[in-house]
Order: structure tokens, then C-alpha cells, then sequence
């Protein structure tokens, strides 16, 4: 007997689950379909549960001394190149330069860049693409496209947050690099067998923090200094960040990140270019790749889930109904807290998993509940048909 | 039974002293204020490397903020004399992702998250400013600003360039600064604008900024020339020469 209401009791959950996958898609295509209700997709299509994770649950205290960043502002290419001079007599491991020298300005300064570029050991350059065409450093600079990382991130618009990049493109048969993968790969942390890996390829990024975990200096401070032994095998960026340090109201070169304070809603850009570049070289030092669990096992996961909390609904509503109508909303509140939680315990560990099909379909199931006891109740007077939820 | 005790406490104790030998050295990560090192009596700044025999002498409102080699983040704060060993004792302490997200939950359904008002306006002016005023025009590229005195010692210069937007910031303690034309800021433009404020990184675009112009020697001097009777009406007073210059300048914003 208990082991037929046991299995009545899972066979009566696997159709409610079904029925609720069944609604739930339904209302999904009602989504996407209806024009009135494009806000409100429109309003999710930038969210991700592990956002809450990066905007409000990370370690923002742990800094990191490996990669150094240099707010360039908008000092001339003369305080540029003595910017430059000063951080290569500090011997770091490997400078990068988030910037595009495109257009060929004052003739002096200009070659006195150049003098200083050629003779900066360990450089590399940037360009970025512009449709089918390259955008890179002016020809009197004389920087070799191999010596240069592109510096184009994955977005779809201006207003997405930059979650992904690709790390190696081939393009009409040259390979070609990102910027921050060619920095990892000069200081020495990539070899060719895991570049060949990034071909073509989109990578999560892993986001550690935003400019206050990098030291940072503005670059007028560079040019007081004789001596920054923080320098010495470093790895040193040099980019934008504001007008200067702590310039949060800059929108130059400014994105969305998933560290951005207001997790869902309106809100202002938070992060460089700059630091997402830090962000991704740290990823590849540091070896902590974001794995995503794929889609196949996301949604098997919130089957089985779903499948689950349902069953321990109709076992609850079984045995006293009141508990049941005034619980659930317990269950379901309680059931979010602890799977977000272990969402974000994977996330601290560098694997994420979709939760979002598991937290709603999960919600919805147990609503569903009281529609499944209706229908099969609708199913018994016309067929015989045993259910753990009416008999 | 005593046996697991000594064994206990030295489980204890030998990894507690194991760490605080363990860190030898420290990066500096984020300073404020004056801070000397009193071995080598330098100046201690950002990415200066601060080793075990260290002695700090922070001033009043002085801070530093130094991490390890595993990012892990010391600060000591006031004025004090600091050794090696009492910056590692105020390690900034972060709880653990469980003791984070409940409190976090907590805040969200107590509605403990703070609520921030905006300001639907701007500022104009900064009160603090002396000279030179808003509009001078000054004929020495050798400049002093002064500023009034707020309630503290230590204030964030800023210079902007108004032709090629270059800003120069430095922190001062005191009411004036003195820069020099060589400074690459008085490059390429004769049209700028200065602001003091107490905060390191305030809205640049929202606060109050003096403007000024740098001319010749000789087109200030026939500017002068308007206030000509004002100067005379001072001497006779007993104004000395500086002290009517410095009136001309905050008064009419002709600056020598």
C-alpha cells in the first residue's frame, strides 16, 4: 500500500510537472509574442540571477598586485610616451596599451612616441574592428599588427552588459588575438595549445572586481616617480578611466557588468573597458575559467527539481490542506533562498548554472498543484484513473 | 587527557605564529595624507613596498591601505606611529558567502537597503575659493591659489586645462598652492579653471569652478590702468603694494 501511494504520489508529480512545463511554455511564447508585454521581456533579457552574486556577494575586499592599472585621462602622447618611459624602468613584465594611436598628431611628440614605443620591451598594442575592416595604430608608429590584441568585447548593444569575449578570431586565414589574451600570452601565462582552445570561441568572463581590487595610478603621478616597486614584474595597463582617478561620472569608454550596484532596473555604466580587460588578463593568471553548466543539463536539473518540490507540495496538501494554502508560499519563498544560495555557492566556485527555468517553473508547479488535482478529478469521471492527490 | 591539550594549543598557536611570520613584506596599495617611513625617512605613496622593520608616522586624517602576496588587505588609520606588526593586525575582515547572502536576504525584506535621494539641480560656485576669482585674468604663469579654510587640514587641489581638457589634481594640506609655468598643465593653452574640494574624487561637472585667463605682462597692466583711483585711494590709506595687489586681484580679478 505505502509503496503504491509512493508510486502514485511521484506519477501524480510527474504530471504536474509536465502540465506546469506545459503552461509555463505556453505563457513564454505569450511573452515573446505579445508586443504590450516587450517591456517586461525586455526588462529580463539583460538579468542574470548570478548578477546579484558579482553586484552585492563577492569579496570586495581582496585586492591584487599583479596587474597594475594607468588612468591616462586625457594627458597629450608626450606625457604618454614619459608615462611609458617611467613604467618600462620599472621592469614590468608586460605593458599594455588599451588606446589607438589612429591619427598622426604633433610631429614632436609624436616622435618621441614612437621612439619610446620601439623601445619598450614586452608591448603590446591594440586595434579594434571597424565591420570588415582593421583599425589600428597609425603606420609612422611602426607597430606590427602581431604586437597588438583587439580590443572589441561581445555586446549586442550599447546597453548590454558585457558578460562574454572572444579571445581568438581567424580572420581571412591570420590569426588574430584579443588584447587581453595577447597580454596573457606575453606575460607568459598562455601557450598556443590553449589559445588554440579560443578560437572562435566565446568565454565568460570572469569578473574578480571592479577598479578599486587593481592599484591604480592617474599617470601624472607616474611622471614624480622615480621608483614604483609595486612595477617590478607586473603586469601594467595603460587606458581610461575618467578624468581622473575616482572619476565616476565619465561615460567615456564606459559599460554594464555584472558588478554593476543595481542589479536589475535603470542604472549608469560601472565598469572601463580598461578594467574589464584587467578582469579577463586576471582570468587567464589566475586560471579560473567560468564553467557553464549547459543548457541540456540546466533544464534536466529543473525538471528533477520541479518534479521534486511538487511532490513534497502534494504529500504536504495531502495530509492536512490548510497547511498546504497557508504554507506554500513558505515553501516557495524558502525553496528560491536556498536555491539562489547554492546557485551563488557554484558561482564562488566558478561554475554557473542557469537557476532561472528551476526557480520558476518550480514556483509555478506549485501552484499548479490545485489545477493538476482539478484536471485529474475532470480525467476520473470519465476513465478510471488512480491518483495519490483525489483518492 | 594532557597530552591532547598541549597538542591542542600548539594546533593553535603554531599556525597563528606561522602567519604572522609568514607575511614579510607589504605593497602599498591606497595612502592619504602624510605618511613617513621613519628608517628611511621617505615620503611612503602608493606602490612602495613596506618591510618588516618598517616604522609609519601618520599624521592626523592620514591613512594607508597595504595587501600581501595574497591580495589579503591591511588598514591603519590617524594619526600614530605604526609598526610592521600593528599594520597586520587590522586585516580587513570579509564574512564568509553563507553569513553575506542571509544578512544580504535579511536587508532586502526588512528594506534595510539604503535609500539615496537625488538632487535635481547643479552647483555654481565654490565658497571655498579665494583668489584668483571666477573671470581673472592673470599675467603670471607663477601662480598662487588660495582657498578658505574648511573643517579640515588636508584639501584636493584641481587644474583644468580648458583647451585640451587635461585636469591636474594634487592633495595639499593648508589653504594655497604655488605651481610653476614649466608644470606641462600650462601647456598649449592660456584659458583654465581651479577648484579646491575636501573629498578626493568629487563630481568634477558639479562643483563650483574659478575660471582664468593668462595674459601678457602688458595687457594687464593697461587693465590696471581702469583702476587706477582705487589703487591710489588704497596707498593713501596705508594699503602696502602686496596688499593692494592681492585686493585688486580678489576684488576685480586682475591678477599680477
Amino acid at each position: 500500500m505505502k509503496i503504491q501511494n509512493s508510486f502514485l504520489l511521484w506519477r501524480d508529480a510527474l504530471g504536474c510537472t509536465l502540465l506546469t512545463f506545459l503552461i509555463g511554455g505556453f505563457f513564454y511564447l505569450l511573452l515573446n509574442s505579445a508586443n504590450f508585454l516587450s517591456p517586461i521581456e525586455n526588462a529580463f533579457r539583460d538579468f542574470n540571477y548570478s548578477d546579484i552574486y558579482y553586484s552585492k556577494l563577492q569579496d570586495s575586499v581582496t585586492k591584487t598586485d599583479k596587474i597594475i592599472l594607468v588612468n591616462v585621462g586625457h594627458a597629450n602622447r608626450l606625457e604618454i610616451a614619459m608615462g611609458l618611459q617611467t613604467v618600462t624602468s620599472q621592469n614590468p613584465k608586460v605593458i599594455g596599451l588599451d588606446m589607438i594611436f589612429k591619427d598622426a598628431k604633433e610631429p614632436n611628440s609624436d616622435s618621441i612616441l614612437k621612439a619610446i614605443l620601439k623601445s619598450t620591451p614586452n608591448l603590446v598594442s591594440a586595434f579594434r574592428f571597424d565591420r570588415d575592416r582593421i583599425v589600428d595604430n597609425h603606420p609612422k608608429f611602426e607597430i606590427p599588427l602581431k604586437n597588438s590584441g583587439y580590443l572589441d568585447l561581445s555586446i549586442n548593444d550599447e546597453t548590454s552588459v558585457v558578460r562574454q569575449f572572444t579571445g581568438a578570431k581567424t580572420i581571412k586565414n591570420n590569426t588574430l588575438l584579443a588584447f587581453p589574451v595577447k597580454v596573457a600570452l606575453e606575460a607568459g601565462f598562455l601557450d598556443k595549445d590553449k589559445i588554440a582552445k579560443l578560437y572562435d570561441h566565446e568565454l565568460t568572463i570572469n569578473y574578480f572586481g571592479n577598479q578599486n581590487r587593481y592599484l591604480s595610478f592617474d599617470i601624472e603621478e607616474l611622471l614624480d616617480r622615480k621608483n614604483i616597486p609595486a612595477m617590478y614584474n607586473a603586469i601594467v595597463l595603460f587606458g581610461f578611466m575618467g578624468d581622473s582617478l575616482g572619476d565616476n561620472f565619465s561615460l567615456e569608454d564606459r559599460h554594464y557588468s555584472p558588478l554593476n550596484p543595481k542589479f536589475a532596473g535603470r542604472s549608469f555604466p560601472d565598469i572601463y573597458g580598461l578594467v574589464i580587460h584587467a578582469n579577463i588578463i586576471e582570468m587567464f593568471t589566475t586560471s579560473q575559467f567560468i564553467y557553464r553548466v549547459p543548457n541540456f543539463f540546466s533544464w534536466l536539473f529543473a525538471f528533477i527539481g520541479t518534479w521534486g518540490l511538487i511532490a513534497l507540495g502534494m504529500r504536504i496538501g495531502k495530509k492536512n490542506a490548510f497547511a498546504f494554502d497557508f504554507g506554500i508560499k513558505i515553501v516557495q519563498i524558502l525553496a528560491t533562498i536556498i536555491l539562489l544560495y547554492l546557485t551563488y555557492a557554484l558561482v564562488k566556485t566558478n561554475i554557473h548554472l542557469q537557476i532561472t527555468p528551476l526557480i520558476i517553473l518550480s514556483l509555478l508547479g506549485l501552484e499548479m498543484i490545485c489545477f493538476y488535482t482539478h484536471l485529474t478529478r475532470f480525467v476520473k469521471k470519465r476513465w478510471p484513473w488512480k491518483s495519490y492527490v483525489i483518492d | 587527557m594532557e597530552k591532547l591539550c598541549y597538542r591542542l594549543i600548539l594546533f593553535l598557536f603554531v599556525p597563528v605564529s606561522f602567519y604572522g611570520q609568514r607575511v614579510n613584506s607589504l605593497l602599498v596599495f591606497s595612502s592619504k595624507g602624510d605618511i613617513i617611513n621613519m628608517k628611511t625617512r621617505e615620503v611612503i605613496l602608493k606602490g612602495d613596498i613596506l618591510k618588516k622593520q618598517d616604522v609609519l608616522l601618520l599624521d592626523n586624517e592620514a591613512s594607508i591601505t597595504a595587501i600581501d602576496a595574497d591580495g589579503q588587505a591591511y588598514t591603519y588609520e590617524g594619526e600614530a606611529k605604526c609598526r610592521f606588526a600593528d599594520l597586520l593586525e587590522k586585516k580587513k575582515k570579509l564574512n564568509n558567502l553563507t553569513v553575506r547572502y542571509f544578512q544580504f536576504i535579511y536587508q532586502e525584506f526588512t528594506g534595510q537597503q539604503p535609500k539615496e535621494s537625488v538632487m535635481a539641480g547643479v552647483y555654481r560656485g565654490n565658497d571655498l575659493l579665494i583668489t584668483p576669482p571666477d573671470s581673472a585674468m592673470v599675467s603670471n604663469r607663477n601662480l598662487r591659489f588660495f582657498w578658505e579654510h574648511a573643517n579640515t587640514n588636508f584639501y584636493y587641489f584641481f587644474l583644468r586645462n580648458k583647451t585640451t581638457e587635461e585636469i591636474f589634481k594634487i592633495g595639499v594640506s593648508g589653504t594655497q598652492i604655488k605651481l610653476y609655468e614649466e608644470k606641462s598643465i600650462f601647456k598649449g593653452s592660456t584659458q583654465f579653471e581651479w577648484t579646491v574640494d575636501t573629498r578626493e574624487y568629487p563630481d568634477l561637472k558639479n562643483i563650483g569652478w574659478n575660471r582664468f585667463e593668462i595674459k601678457n605682462y602688458k595687457e594687464v597692466e593697461t587693465e590696471l590702468l581702469r583702476y587706477e583711483k582705487f589703487i591710489e585711494d588704497m596707498k593713501v590709506l596705508g594699503f602696502s603694494k602686496n596688499e593692494v595687489t592681492k585686493r585688486i586681484c580678489e576684488s576685480y580679478g586682475v591678477c599680477k
